[in-house]
């Protein structure tokens, strides 16, 4: 069962970026080691980071901000 | 940047360095202004990485160009902003800049010291040069353009230093002014230029406004522009002369004087032409359309302004501005991929349209449909679109006849960059979320390398409509995460309009202001959605009502584009349905020749045609007619119900008689119409045309509709081509399932299906499994299918490491070929026998069969053959630690690769050529090579040669005890060989991983080690398993000797 910090998440990622939201969530965990079923408080900020720094190449720095902040305010 | 530095570069001092320059640059994967960067204290001039493998953020590979060399001669240049470095002067003196266009004539001092030269370019072409000494002027004359000069000093022959200036030349009209109400107020009006080159919309903010205006692409110098002033919903028009280069234009808009209004509305109904003026003044609005109401005049007046009428397109600005930086960087030659989104009708195509518009540049469109019927459907009508524009000169069947699909693709790259190499080129590809697999995949490979091009790829879709398909993310999802890890697009993402804007689009519809009673409306049932605005609109306008004398209650608002797409198919009478139906039957799109021939109506089809197209039912270009909207077809297709089965019948005898080599279409209205025959027949061949074009997704469809179709007599050569396109897809569980079925039915069929299996579980690591379907199969009549069945057997004892017995099983194979005269499988088969033998560790045996090999495919012309047994006799020489020939044989790889364009051998030629350089400690030949490759295993997108160049750069950086770089890449390279499952070679990167962190002193080295030994022995591969013991035990020798 994900976590409740999971699955918002994968909600907010697949409210701005659709269907591709759930494999950017995943593959950043995969490459900070972290299981994305598993996101908490403790790791939350690494996996904020590395969205937000995915999603400024792919969609401006404004909408990866946004982002960022709604999953930091997730703690 | 990179293109920037070579373009400058026309001395013919520059010669020598301009094509060292150029090499590096190869290996350069991004040039930056540190001027872009704050956390770089000096804040000029550019750095230029020479990374040691594929896109990274960290500044430390500029520790890379240190060590390469290339700094020496990089470190004094600088390209700079005119204010650059001091002891370089450049100034220009404007000798005749009027603005006219013509020519424009300026002066470039430069102050130097010694040898001197100035150049001129427009684009990457001179246009003018002078040397000179010291202190030299050069005068340059020119009509408008964009111009940029280089001036450069000389110290010995050599380039001290140099320096660019852009954009210089660019003649401007400069118009500007202020913005006033009736009361010469300052109001923040919005600006329409209508240039013909396209509109530009301009806001005057506190009621001024400045325009620079580019010549010659906006309007000819002399000409009259018209331009709209628009506030609060008041719109005025007036017609500016671009009279001088500055223009000073002010505009006053009557607003909120009521008795302007009247006198400005009279003198628009005598003089039809400028447009309207229309007063807006929220306290009076409810007084005034009462006035309106009893003066039907005023409705002359809405006649008038056509011009208004037509203009949907509301404030994308912030996306347009994207789209444009693009363009821009395209300009440079930089291209890029942008991925445009929003839901069905938020207005992708309008955003694009007015973007065509604006940029006034090479523009080519496809509009996917998901009924495509044929593989690369998308690509090829680009391709052709460049034929027919004269951009490149391009066989399309060239392209199929190429004998693979790499060669296919680095054909068809090259003709996109040569499309885009003297201006850049915009291709947009809507509804993307249709495209065939193939065509993704090719635009995978152009987008890998269209950082090399200057086209602007635009591609399309919604996101709601990226659903996983089977189970297996979306193809057009998993290009563009692939893309995105890679930083290699960017998205647009377009939303509904807010309350204003939907106000924005509905009153330039209607050509009247909003009551806001039926803004809030219209706004609640369409949440701003545009196409359902507009559809409101222009079901409102088509009615002859007007806004002012509707409440809310009589705004009828369908609930969805599909009620309104239904009440547009409402109206049409018993012709227009009978049409549109056979329309849906061919599909999304179709030709009118068809349609014609089914109908039945003769000439009088054409006017039912274009009562449709006037309806909105169905658009026309270039002799294509296709739905307006997909849910036009998908609600004609159920009114049509079982009928439909009746009527695929009759298109496709009338498609078999018109075009009998579309089977595509054939098979398509042949099994719909449940003709079994014929589906069969045509499914075939559809399928076999997908194959021959390299879509085994496509070949996969006819198959299984063959399949359904099929009697037992064909059902086992069905099953049999279904494995083998699943298996070319990566489907293994369903290459297995089918070859299983096949291998039921026996005989030759059954036979090929057990070595279709055999090959299966040898790629899988199931080496018991392989040999008991090899063993089946060499009991095949067909002496090739033996031959390849021996080759197999061979094969797993090799991985098993029993050398003997591998040698035994070749050498029947071989036996085999030589009795049946198969000259090609003889040379195929010794190269075989030849690597058991490479392995085995004797090297003159095999160094002697690779010759063999080699003298055997030369008489049967087998280039590709030939490439990859001198490859592997590269590998032998390189085993025996004979570097040098081992080069010889690599470039002969490379050589006879090239030779037939196939890129694939050509990167392993590189990359072994770049492993060897390393060994031999040539470390900046081997960057080089090692560069090349990975350039050609990107765009293909091959992991597995990739982790083998990051292992490449691994050991290099190990043999100059570079340790933090060195397991960085062994760590890269471990990671893609585990993410595509290929443990040999997992194994072998871990041991040289190991071995590195051994010489390093690094304790984790015995770990790294224990893994590959776990690996070699799970695979059984004893060779390995004694080097990895033996480095374990400390004081190891290896077997292999790389030098």
């Amino acid at each position: 069962m994900p976590t409740e910090i999971s699955k918002k998440i994968y909600s907010i990622m697949a409210r701005e970026m659709g269907h591709l939201g759930k494999f950017i969530v995943e593959k950043q965990c995969k490459d900070l080691g972290i299981d994305p079923e598993e996101i908490d408080e403790e790791n939350l900020d690494k996996v904020a980071d590395a969205i937000r720094n995915v999603m400024v190449s792919f969609s401006g720095e404004e909408k990866a901000k946004k982002i960022w902040m709604e999953i930091k305010r997730l703690k | 940047m990179t293109y920037k530095i070579e373009r400058y570069l026309h001395f013919p001092y520059l010669s020598i360095y301009g094509t060292e320059l150029r090499d590096g640059l190869n290996r350069t994967v991004i040039a930056e202004f540190h001027a872009n960067l704050s956390e770089v204290s000096d804040s000029h001039g550019i750095s230029i990485w020479f990374p040691t493998y594929g896109v990274s953020e960290e500044y430390r590979e500029i520790e890379a160009m240190k060590e390469s060399g290339w700094a020496l001669f990089l470190q004094d240049y600088y390209i700079s902003a005119p204010t650059g470095r001091p002891d370089l002067n450049v100034s220009l003196v404007e000798n005749d800049m009027d603005g006219d266009g013509a020519n424009e004539s300026f002066t470039v001092h430069a102050l130097g010291s010694g040898e001197m030269g100035i150049e001129v370019l427009s684009g990457r072409d001179i246009v003018k040069r002078a040397n000179g000494y010291g202190d030299m002027d050069m005068v340059f004359s020119g009509n408008s353009g964009y111009y940029s000069v280089l001036v450069c000093s000389y110290d010995n022959g050599n380039i001290s230093n140099f320096k660019v200036i852009e954009g210089i030349v660019e003649t401007f009209s400069f118009i500007s002014g202020t913005v006033t109400d009736s009361s010469g107020r300052p109001i923040d009006a919005t600006l329409v230029f209508h240039f013909p080159s396209g509109n530009i919309t301009i806001r005057a903010k506190g009621g001024r406004y400045v325009l620079a205006v580019k010549e010659p692409t906006t309007a000819p110098y002399g000409s009259e522009v018209p331009v709209d002033v628009e506030y609060q919903g008041i719109v005025m028009r007036k017609n500016i002369t671009l009279s001088s280069r500055y223009i000073n234009e002010d505009f006053k808009i009557n607003y909120g004087n009521p008795a302007i209004f009247y006198l400005i509305a009279a003198f628009l109904i005598i003089t039809s032409f400028f447009g309207a003026v229309f007063l807006y003044d929220r306290d009076e609005k409810r007084k005034r359309m009462e006035r309106l109401k009893s003066k039907p005049t005023i409705r002359k007046v809405k006649k008038i302004k056509r011009v208004i009428k037509v203009k949907t397109f509301i404030d994308r600005e912030k996306e347009l501005t994207e789209l444009n930086t693009a363009l821009r960087r395209a300009e440079d030659g930089v291209g890029s991929v942008i991925f445009l989104t929003g839901e069905d009708g938020v207005g992708k195509k309008t955003l694009m349209n007015r973007f065509r518009k604006e940029a006034n540049i090479s523009f080519i469109s496809y509009d996917a449909t998901g009924s495509e019927k044929r593989p690369y459907e998308a690509i090829i009508k680009v391709l052709e679109a460049l034929n027919s524009l004269g951009l490149v000169s391009i066989d399309i069947k060239y392209l199929y006849s190429l004998p693979s699909k790499e060669q296919a693709f680095s054909e068809a790259f090259n003709a996109f960059a040569e499309a885009s190499s003297k201006s850049p080129l915009i291709i947009y590809l809507s509804s993307s979320q249709w495209l065939d697999k193939p065509s993704i995949e090719f635009l995978e490979y152009l987008a890998r390398g269209i950082d090399e091009t200057r086209i602007v790829l635009v591609i399309s879709a919604p996101q709601e409509e990226l659903e996983d398909v089977g189970g297996k993310p979306h193809p057009l999802n998993e290009l563009l995460i692939s893309l995105m890890m890679e930083g290699k697009v960017r998205m647009i993402k377009l939303e509904r309009f807010d309350m204003d804007k939907t106000r924005a689009m509905l009153s330039a519809i209607l050509d009247s202001e909003i009551p806001d009673d039926i803004l809030e409306k219209i706004y609640e049932e369409t949440q701003g959605l545009p196409i359902l605005v507009e559809e409101i609109a222009n079901s409102i306008r088509r009615s002859g009502r007007k806004i002012y004398e509707m409440g809310p209650e009589d705004v009828e608002v369908a609930k969805s584009v599909r009620e309104m797409m239904g009440k547009r198919l409402e109206k049409l009478d018993e012709e227009e349905r009978r049409l549109v139906e056979w329309a849906a039957i061919l599909g999304l799109k179709f030709s009118s020749d068809i349609i014609e021939a089914l109908s039945g109506m003769g000439e009088r089809m054409h006017v039912v045609l274009h009562r449709l197209i006037e309806d909105k039912i169905l658009v026309e270009k270039e002799d294509i007619l296709k739905f307006d909207h997909p849910q036009l077809r998908k609600i004609v297709c159920e009114w049509i119900g079982e009928r439909a089965k009746e009527m695929h019948e009759k298109a496709a005898e009338l498609v078999e008689s018109m075009h009998p080599d579309d089977v595509f279409s054939l098979a398509y209205h042949f099994c719909y119409a449940d003709k079994r025959d014929k589906c069969l027949k045509y499914a075939l061949k559809a399928a076999k045309r997908a194959e021959e074009s390299y879509s085994p997704k496509d070949a996969v469809d006819y198959y299984k509709m063959a399949e359904k179709s099929a009697d037992e007599a064909s059902l086992p050569e069905i099953y049999l081509s279904l494995a083998r396109n699943f298996k070319k897809l990566m489907e293994i569980e369903k290459a297995e399932e089918y070859a299983k079925k096949a291998a039921e039915y026996g005989g030759n069929t059954g036979n090929a299906a057990h070595l279709l299996l055999g090959h299966l579980y040898l790629e899988s690591s199931r080496w018991e499994e392989a040999l008991r379907e090899y063993e089946k199969a060499v009991n095949s009549s067909d002496a090739e299918q033996v031959i390849d069945a021996y080759r197999g057997m061979g094969k797993v004892y090799w991985r098993l490491g029993q050398h003997e017995k591998a040698a035994e099983y070749i050498e029947k194979a071989i036996d085999l070929a030589e009795n049946s005269k198969n000259v090609d499988m003889l040379g195929i088969s010794t190269i075989d026998l030849a690597n058991v033998y490479s392995d085995w560790g004797k090297y003159e045996k095999a160094k002697e069969l690779y010759k063999y090999a080699i003298k055997y495919l030369e008489s049967v012309s087998n280039i590709s053959e030939i490439s990859r047994a001198y490859n592997n006799l590269g590998e032998v020489y390189r085993y025996m630690g004979d570097l040098d020939n081992a080069i010889e044989a690599y470039k002969k790889c490379v050589e006879y690769a090239e030779s037939t364009k196939d890129i694939n051998l050509i990167g392993y030629g590189l990359e072994n050529l770049g492993t060897v350089h390393v060994y031999k400690g040539r470390f900046e030949e081997a960057m080089d090579y090692l560069s090349k490759a990975y350039r050609i295993f990107s765009k293909t997108g091959d992991k597995y040669m990739i982790s083998g160049i990051y292992m490449a750069y691994g050991i290099m950086y190990g043999m100059q005890r570079k340790w933090e770089k060195a397991e960085e890449n062994f760590k890269k390279s471990v990671e893609l060989l585990e993410e595509i499952g290929i443990k040999y070679d997992l194994g072998i990167t871990l041991y040289e991983y190991g071995k590195m962190l051994k010489e390093k002193g690094d304790e984790r080295s015995e770990e790294v080690l224990r893994r590959a030994l776990k690996i070699f022995k799970e695979i059984k591969a004893d060779r390995h398993i004694k080097n990895v013991e033996s480095l374990l035990s400390e004081g190891g020798s290896e077997e292999k000797n790389g030098g």
